[in-house]
């Protein structure tokens, strides 16, 4: 069972690699690295995307508490 | 013996108590003794388990040892019999007897006081001489909310809610027990008691007795189903997180005190959970829509109902399923038009608000943050899946289109070109993977528990932790995971099962097949100890299965391919091959008899004929075998051949009645696909928390989990597309027993094998020979068990059952002569909530009774409401003939709408354009969805050939008018026949939608049912006149226009429907004369151009006119009483409903009775 962390170095080294080129690639993955970097996760088309997916997740832990109702 | 194998007997013995208790369930009065028989049971094992310890220390053989195990087997099989009897029911308490004492006085004798304030019922348990008239005298504590200045309950910092206390005597109302009413009659006390401390008679018989029950306060019982007008307040408590929806959020609440009936005192609540569905529109809805609210009080005010029961024979049992998960009602919140809303979070007096268990807390919100993550760095819909698969956050999932709707700008374009196959998806994600047979994945359970686990191992062993610290710290991540997924049965069954390894391999230095041979039947022990009803929920069911197939099957698989070779090898290859491409070249053959058996002969001569010629040297090398497939592949593929039939084949047909053909293909990828998908998800989605640099990792590892998913989805997407999910046989418990007792002859099929050959040659027997007889005796037998099981034998009486298909109409008849003939095929709504009947009732309800094959299909009217299910219907079940109306003739699917509309343009009136669309698109195809069924291609597809005919799955279609009869064959008391009465073939009539529909009367004998399909009227009024009353005469009439025909009224709507009932209506009553009258009805709702008020008023007035016209029991609705069966021996016939089936079943009656929790 331990074998299974060096397979497990070489999945996320491999993923990190494949994911920087889906990076270079994609406009919409792109963009979202530039929102990123520019401090404005709200305008990446990623997480655009993701809109009507779990609306109440939002950028920040948006919950209302009772105890400040 | 050793220890291990105890506890694997007595888990396993545990189990078949329960299935016991199952099958032979004794009344929940005999709970005490079983209680009691149980603690004796256990307190004797575990003293024969000291004494057998002592022995054995002692190295001496005692009675002690020889005891022990069947000792160990009556207690876990009257433990798992007792615990599932004291889970399936919520027994009322005996606390005292009224007792006649001659002279015209009762007596009180008290079992045992109240423990609370509760209901009372009188149970009449023998016949008296005369009617007896009590008032039972006692005292009530009536708890009353204490209320802040706001009027919102309190409740202390340690979660004591708030009381006053106001102590009241009290002699209730008179309980009038009858002496007409047969022993066992309840009778309900109608005002609650804290203390009861005599009876006062008023009048009675000089002797005899009368039980007093203390009705449970479990929240179950404090449920009325449907629509009860009365609101109850209730105080208790969030127990698990929300489950929040875009347009609604569903808080599952632990219930701690009711206030029954409003007004009334609060009961303290003695179990059961509730579901309170809040809506955004609600005042302080964002404080309940977030996972925050976990652990909140609460007080709300509304109507508690129950969730229904099956709809139709056989059909999804939301009730039944909710209460396996100790769910017992359901609170439906709206926004007041004025008023505070009915719900509020409490927040203690003393105080800030309670929050729920921290470990549970911590958890969620752990969840929330890397769903967080997981928003800002995966596409829609590949992050719902994702999601899915790694939080478990499957109703995420629910309605998410396939990746391949144009409604994904990002997501599936590579370039302007959007796929890879295919343009035009309208399925769901999750109904694709249900038909690749990858639906799996979705369930959390030990496929992802075991990533997570290597995963932790692995990321445990790089930083060189001895095994045995992190173990512990693993446990506890397996334990945070399975809160975070929501602690199903496959989840908890996986945690355990690893836990259980880890602890064995670290601690112990033990083998995984021996963790896995122990940890099964513990952790199915520990679940279902806990919660014994889960015992038939798919999710436990399934997740055993498989783990137990992989255990058990995967080296008998293995050692059975791994004997092919050469030629053989080559030729299961290729028989393999053959199969896969004849099943997706025309499914319907490799479920046929007349192919299988054959294929099944021929493949065993080829295989002979292989052998044979591999032995002369003949063919192809010995060398090409499986063991020359790498290692693990080999296993690999052993692992999934174990899967499909230890678990796969049997347990889909046995819940669902369907073979997801394409689960053994796409599983070779999707299984290794899904562990990167679940370790790229947990990794991106932990990392992404690490302030600064986590995002931009998590979005890396977003971006290539992008692609993984992708792939993933196109694998479910192309599979469902390519590969059929046919509908097979349903078996019954027997041909399962019989099948798995073959699946056990195959495991151990090393040992047994020698244990015949001993018994032979002890006996004196040919050696191979006797034991391959007994091989074979016992294979036929199996085998014909599970033919018998699964056959379906003719009715001898005429049956039809309505089914309960919402709007629209299905109708099944089973003829005394074997005949099988479905009349239209339900709705089929593709846009909003996707509601297709044909799939979702019509089939199931069909396999369910064993049904694949049907004699006829009769299409009475072009109408969505009855025609739109047809296509789906064809496509999966055989069907001989198909009847259609004189306008539907010839249909083809290169029609012109155009082309489609002249059928229909002369009927006086018309019709709108909208139903005729819809008609066209189900009937001719839509070309904007070329792939969306529809009747013209799919009767294309069913054209007669080679394959088709061999399959039996070519469809004759004929047009049927007014004169003509079906079926006319002599039954065992009269005549079964179905006469057709409309339309005239010549008449204008003939092509109009409405008034061309085909109306039928089924007869058999002195029985008749008179289908009106989609009648205007008008047409009601002329059919009435065109035929003689005995020609009409029938005891079932079926309502024209599922009881609102309303599209053609001149002037005011309801005078003019009033007239229309007066004059036609009236007309065909007259002439019919009907016993009962059915209207095929489900949610009023708009469909199609009705307009919802109109069609709620016009069927309003339509029940009123049947009622005040033949009586309030003339009336049935599929709505109301659910599927309606009737049944005639051609000289009487009967009417069941299915909302009785499920009254009788418990749960859904006002019946003051023992509450009935589970099944």
């Amino acid at each position: 069972m331990e074998r299974g962390a060096q397979a497990l170095i070489k999945v996320l080294g491999a993923a990190l690699l494949f994911g920087a080129l889906v990076l270079a690639f994609h406009p919409g993955y792109r963009a979202a690295l530039a929102a990123l970097w520019r401090g404005e996760p709200a305008t990446s088309p990623v997480w655009n995307a993701n809109q009507t997916y779990y609306p109440m997740i939002g950028l920040s832990d948006g919950a209302i508490h009772a105890d400040s109702n | 013996m050793q220890t291990q194998t105890r506890i694997i007997i007595f888990c396993y013995c545990f189990i078949i108590g329960l299935v016991l208790a199952m099958v032979w369930p004794l009344n929940p009065s005999a709970l005490p003794a079983l209680q009691i028989a149980t603690a004796l049971l256990l307190g004797g094992a575990a003293l024969l388990l000291f004494y057998a310890h002592r022995e054995a220390r002692a190295e001496t053989s005692g009675a002690a040892s020889r005891w022990l195990i069947w000792m160990l087997l009556a207690s876990a099989v009257t433990l798992g019999y007792t615990r599932y009897i004291s889970a399936n029911t919520v027994p009322d308490t005996r606390v005292g007897e009224i007792v006649m004492s001659g002279d015209g006085a009762a007596v009180y004798r008290s079992h045992g006081s109240l423990p609370d304030t509760c209901r009372v019922r009188i149970r009449k348990d023998h016949p008296i001489e005369s009617d007896l008239r009590i008032r039972l005298v006692g005292e009530l504590d009536a708890r009353i909310a204490a209320r802040d200045e706001n009027g919102r309950a309190m409740i202390d910092k340690r979660g004591r809610w708030q009381f006053q206390i106001a102590p009241m005597s009290l002699t209730t109302e008179v309980v009038v027990i009858r002496a007409s009413d047969p022993a066992g009659t309840d009778y309900l006390v109608d005002q609650p008691l804290t203390r009861i401390t005599g009876v006062e008679v008023l009048d009675g018989p000089s002797h005899g007795a009368v039980t007093l029950y203390r009705i449970s306060n479990h929240i179950g019982s404090f449920v009325r189903p449907g629509r009860a007008q009365s609101p109850v307040t209730i105080l208790g408590r969030i127990s698990a997180d929300p489950l929040v929806y875009d347009f609604k959020t569903v808080l599952p609440v632990t219930p701690e005190f009711i206030q029954y009936p409003a007004g009334g005192p609060f009961y303290r609540v003695e179990g059961g959970d509730i579901q309170v569905t809040v809506r955004p529109e609600m005042e302080g809805y964002e404080i309940f829509s977030h996972t925050s609210a976990y652990g909140y009080d609460v007080e709300f005010n509304g109507e508690l109902t129950v969730a229904r029961g099956a709809a139709n024979p056989g059909g999804f049992n939301a009730r039944r399923f909710q209460q396996n998960y100790n769910i017992f009602g359901l609170v439906s919140l709206f926004a007041p038009r004025s008023g505070p809303p009915p719900i509020h979070a409490i927040k203690p007096v003393d105080g800030p608000m309670r929050e729920g268990n921290a470990l549970v807390a911590f958890s969620l919100t752990l969840r929330d943050n890397v769903l967080r993550v997981i928003k800002q760095t995966l596409l829609y819909p590949q992050s719902a899946f994702v999601g899915g698969v790694t939080l478990g956050l499957r109703y995420g999932l629910q309605g998410v289109e396939c990746m391949y709707s144009d409604r994904y700008p990002h997501t599936c374009k590579f370039g302007d070109e959007p796929t890879l196959i295919g343009r035009y998806c309208e399925e769901t994600i999750a109904d694709e993977f249900k038909e690749a047979g990858v639906n799996h994945v979705l369930a959390v359970s030990g496929l992802h528990v075991t990533i997570i686990t290597v995963m932790l191992v692995g990321i445990f062993s790089l930083m060189r932790v001895p095994r045995q610290a992190y173990v512990p710290m693993i446990i506890l991540a397996l334990i945070i995971f399975s809160i975070i997924t929501g602690a199903r049965p496959s989840t908890l069954r996986a945690v355990i099962m690893n836990s259980l390894f880890l602890m064995t391999w670290a601690y112990l230095d033990q083998s995984l097949r021996s963790s896995v041979l122990l940890g099964v039947p513990v952790a199915a022990f520990l679940i279902l100890l806990h919660n014994p009803l889960v015992v038939v929920d798919p999710s436990f069911t399934l997740s055993f299965g498989a783990i137990l197939s992989l255990g058990l099957m995967t080296t008998p698989s293995l050692d059975l391919l791994q004997r092919l070779k050469g030629n053989q090898f080559v030729l299961f290859l290729l028989v393999g091959i053959g199969w896969t491409l004849i099943a997706v070249r025309q499914w319907a053959l490799v479920v046929t008899p007349q192919f299988i058996f054959p294929m099944i002969a021929f493949v065993a001569v080829l295989f002979v004929a292989a052998g044979a010629l591999q032995r002369k040297g003949i063919g192809f090398s010995e060398r090409i075998n499986y063991s020359t497939i790498p290692e693990g592949v080999g296993a690999f593929l052993a692992a999934q051949f174990a899967i499909q039939l230890g678990m796969m084949i049997p347990l889909s047909a046995g819940y669902f009645a369907r073979w997801p053909f394409a689960g053994a293909y796409a599983n070779l990828i999707a299984i290794p696909l899904i562990g990167v998908v679940v370790q790229l998800g947990a990794i991106g989605g932990l990392l992404g928390l690490i302030p600064g640099v986590g995002i931009y990792i998590a979005l890396l590892l977003g971006a290539a989990n992008w692609v993984f998913s992708s792939v993933f989805l196109w694998i479910a997407h192309a599979s469902a597309d390519w590969f059929p999910y046919p509908v097979i046989r349903r078996p019954g418990l027997l041909a399962l027993s019989a099948y798995y007792v073959g699946c056990a002859w195959f495991i151990w099929n090393k040992p047994i094998w020698a244990w015949l050959v001993r018994v032979a040659e002890r006996r004196k027997l040919k050696a191979p020979l006797w034991p391959r007889l007994i091989a074979s005796v016992v294979g036929v037998v199996l085998a014909a068990l599970i033919v018998v099981d699964m056959r379906t034998a003719p009715s001898r009486e005429l049956r039809m059952t309505v089914l309960s298909v919402g709007y629209g109409s299905s109708i099944l008849i089973e003829s005394p002569t074997g005949r099988r003939i479905l009349v239209d095929a339900g709705f089929v709504e593709h846009e909003r909530g996707r509601r297709n009947e044909a799939m979702r009732t019509v089939v199931p309800v069909l396999a369910n009774q064993n049904i694949r094959h049907l004699d006829a299909v009769i299409l009475t009217s072009a109408r969505p409401e009855r025609a739109a299910g047809i296509s789906h219907v064809l496509s999966t079940l055989w069907v001989d003939r198909l009847f259609l109306p004189p306008s539907l003739a010839d249909l083809r699917s290169d029609e012109s709408f155009e082309a489609f509309s002249e059928r229909f343009n002369n009927a006086e009136g018309g019709v709108e354009t909208a139903i005729l669309v819809n008609a066209y698109e189900e009937l001719i195809g839509n070309a904007e969805w070329p792939k969306r069924l529809a009747l013209a291609p799919e009767l294309a597809r069913r054209a007669p050939g080679f394959l088709n005919s061999w399959a039996g799955w070519t469809v004759r279609t004929e047009t049927l008018a007014a004169g003509q009869a079906l079926f006319e064959e002599q039954g065992p008391n009269g005549t079964f026949r179905i006469e057709v009465l409309n339309p005239d073939r010549d008449s204008a009539d003939a092509g109009d939608v409405d008034n061309g529909s085909l109306v039928l009367r089924v007869v058999y004998g002195d029985f008749a049912a008179l289908l009106t399909s989609d009648l205007q009227y008008d047409a009601v009024s002329q059919l009435a006149q065109r035929y003689r009353p005995e020609q009409l005469r029938s005891q079932i009439l079926f309502l024209p226009h599922h009881g609102a025909p309303l599209d053609r009224m001149a002037g005011e709507f309801k005078p003019a429907l009033l007239r229309m009932l007066n004059r036609d209506l009236n007309a065909l009553l007259n002439s019919a004369k009907p016993d009962r009258v059915i209207a095929e009805w489900g949610a009023p709702r708009p469909v199609l151009g009705l307009r919802s008020r109109d069609a709620v008023t016009a069927f309003e007035l339509t029940r009123q006119y049947i009622v005040d016209s033949l009586g309030e029991l003339a009336w049935l609705s599929t709505d109301r009483d659910l599927a309606i069966t009737l049944t005639s021996d051609g000289r009487t016939y009967s009417v069941a409903t299915q909302a009785e089936a499920n009254r009788a079943a418990g749960g859904e009656d006002d019946a003051v009775s023992d509450l009935a929790v589970g099944f």
